[in-house]
């Protein structure tokens, strides 16, 4: 039940984030509401929800995305599991607030593998249009960052009130079974 | 302990095991990705993601405007200053076009009339479709925009597409059913040949990192000057003659070199676009 309705508010933020957010510019860059609420997910250890989350919101940004079907899909989900690698060996024993940080580290991952991932695609030949990085660009990318993460400390108070809410129907339905 | 009982034993930890792996997802979901990719080239998901753009496209249109109000009037608190001395110059602007546009019915009667004296045939208008723009490419890294007419409305990759006051926008690389993207001029990717109204020096526009256009291979002969508009040549297929792109800014030329080149600053507004026109 969980996973579902965190499947569906996935397909809702990508759509938001293909329509509001990319043409919502602060300072010139944008929020990335998907990408904070896959960290949101990790950071409050819902790793599973996270993965399908990923996959839910990245097939939305694709089906409008230029470029070839599929890469904003596996980009999300090697951030997804990068950042929980990182929370892992890094964050483990810091408070939930310290890990929002996290947020800043995977918003400029996120844009210098999805560079790197497509500048690759382009020279072997499989991507026909070139992804240009631009100081301007690498400017927007770290506003970003901080935008994010300034987001992230919002939704993690959210996150942590529907598991609260979801663990507490779960709770009551088992001792009613029971 | 019997072999048996050994083996089911081992059978039954590593089901545990893979049961629950916190990989499990991350596996699933790129097969899925996978598969999908495969069902996307074969052709096969097209009718799907039609029907989910189509389905969406009104509300995201809704969403796009209102993310553009929003992002215009806090840009608008942003420059309050400015917006007087905007204001002199625009009204100052708006007078000058007045008397261009007086003088300009004045040559349009003129040429009307000495087309017929010599037989030229009559310019067809532009015919267009108009489109909502639905949000732009969820990369930053490539400029382009989706809209929500496609195949089925008459649109066709490589045609213009233009704004409500008939500047240049870009051309529509990707159409699906009921849904195209469109790739902006000012994408390092986008190319167009386009000629210089008072001079009549030929070149070709390519975007530079979403910021400004760059005229290259200009005739060193050609004497293009700063403010000098630059239209479509229409050399490209189905690119018609004429379309407005920008005004150059700035000239580099060297002596030594066998080509001039200029910057261009589109006059498209490519910040608020709301409603495309794409050229039929």
């Amino acid at each position: 039940m969980k996973t579902y309705f965190y499947c569906a508010l996935a397909v809702l933020l990508a759509f938001i984030q293909l329509s509001f957010f990319s043409s919502f510019y602060i300072f010139g860059a944008t929020v990335s509401i998907v990408l904070v609420m896959l960290l949101a997910l990790i950071i409050t250890k819902d790793t599973r929800n996270a993965y399908f989350c990923a996959l839910a919101s990245g097939l939305v940004l694709d089906m409008h995305s230029e470029l070839f079907f599929g890469h904003i899909t596996l980009l999300l989900l090697l951030v997804v599991f990068l950042s929980t690698l990182i929370l892992k060996i890094f964050l483990e024993h810091s408070t939930i607030f310290a890990k929002v940080a996290l947020s800043f580290i995977a918003t400029i991952g996120f844009a210098l593998l999805q560079y790197v991932f497509l500048y690759g695609l382009h020279v072997v030949g499989v991507v026909g249009l070139k992804p240009i990085l631009t100081f301007e660009g690498i400017v927007d990318v770290f506003i970003s960052a901080i935008l994010n993460t300034l987001v992230l400390f919002l939704v993690v108070k959210g996150i942590l009130f529907f598991n609260m809410y979801f663990d507490k129907r779960e709770y009551r339905s088992n001792s009613f079974i029971s | 302990m019997s072999p048996v009982n050994t083996r089911q034993n081992l059978s039954k930890k590593c089901m545990t095991r893979i049961g629950d792996d916190k990989l499990t997802p991350l596996i699933i979901s790129v097969s899925v990705v996978v598969a999908l990719f495969v069902l996307h080239v074969v052709g096969v998901l097209r009718p799907v993601e039609s029907f989910i753009v189509s389905t969406a496209s009104p509300v995201q249109n809704f969403l796009f405007v209102k993310a553009q109000n929003i992002s215009g009037s806090l840009s608008l608190i942003g420059s309050l200053k400015s917006v007087a001395e905007e204001n002199t110059t625009l009204e100052k602007k708006v007078g000058e076009l007045e008397s261009e546009m007086a003088h300009l019915k004045e040559v349009e009667r003129e040429n009307e009339l000495l087309r017929k004296q010599i037989g030229f045939a009559k310019n067809e208008p532009v015919e267009t479709i108009p489109a909502l723009v639905v949000g732009l490419d969820p990369t930053s890294l490539v400029q382009s925009l989706n809209v929500d007419k496609g195949v089925k409305d008459g649109v066709q990759i490589g045609r213009p597409v233009i704004d409500s006051s008939g500047a240049m926008l870009g051309k529509i690389v990707k159409a699906d059913d009921r849904s195209s993207s469109v790739l902006l001029l000012t994408d390092s990717n986008s190319s167009v040949v386009g000629i210089t109204q008072d001079s009549r020096a030929t070149g070709v526009l390519n975007g530079e990192h979403g910021l400004a256009l760059t005229m290259s291979t200009i005739p060193q002969d050609k004497d293009v000057k700063s403010g000098e508009r630059v239209v479509t040549a229409g050399m490209e297929k189905g690119m018609p003659k004429g379309l407005l792109i920008g005004e150059i800014a700035e000239i580099k030329a060297h002596d030594n070199e066998l080509f001039k080149e200029a910057k261009v600053s589109p006059l498209g507004d490519f910040k608020a676009i709301e409603m495309v026109f794409i050229v039929k």
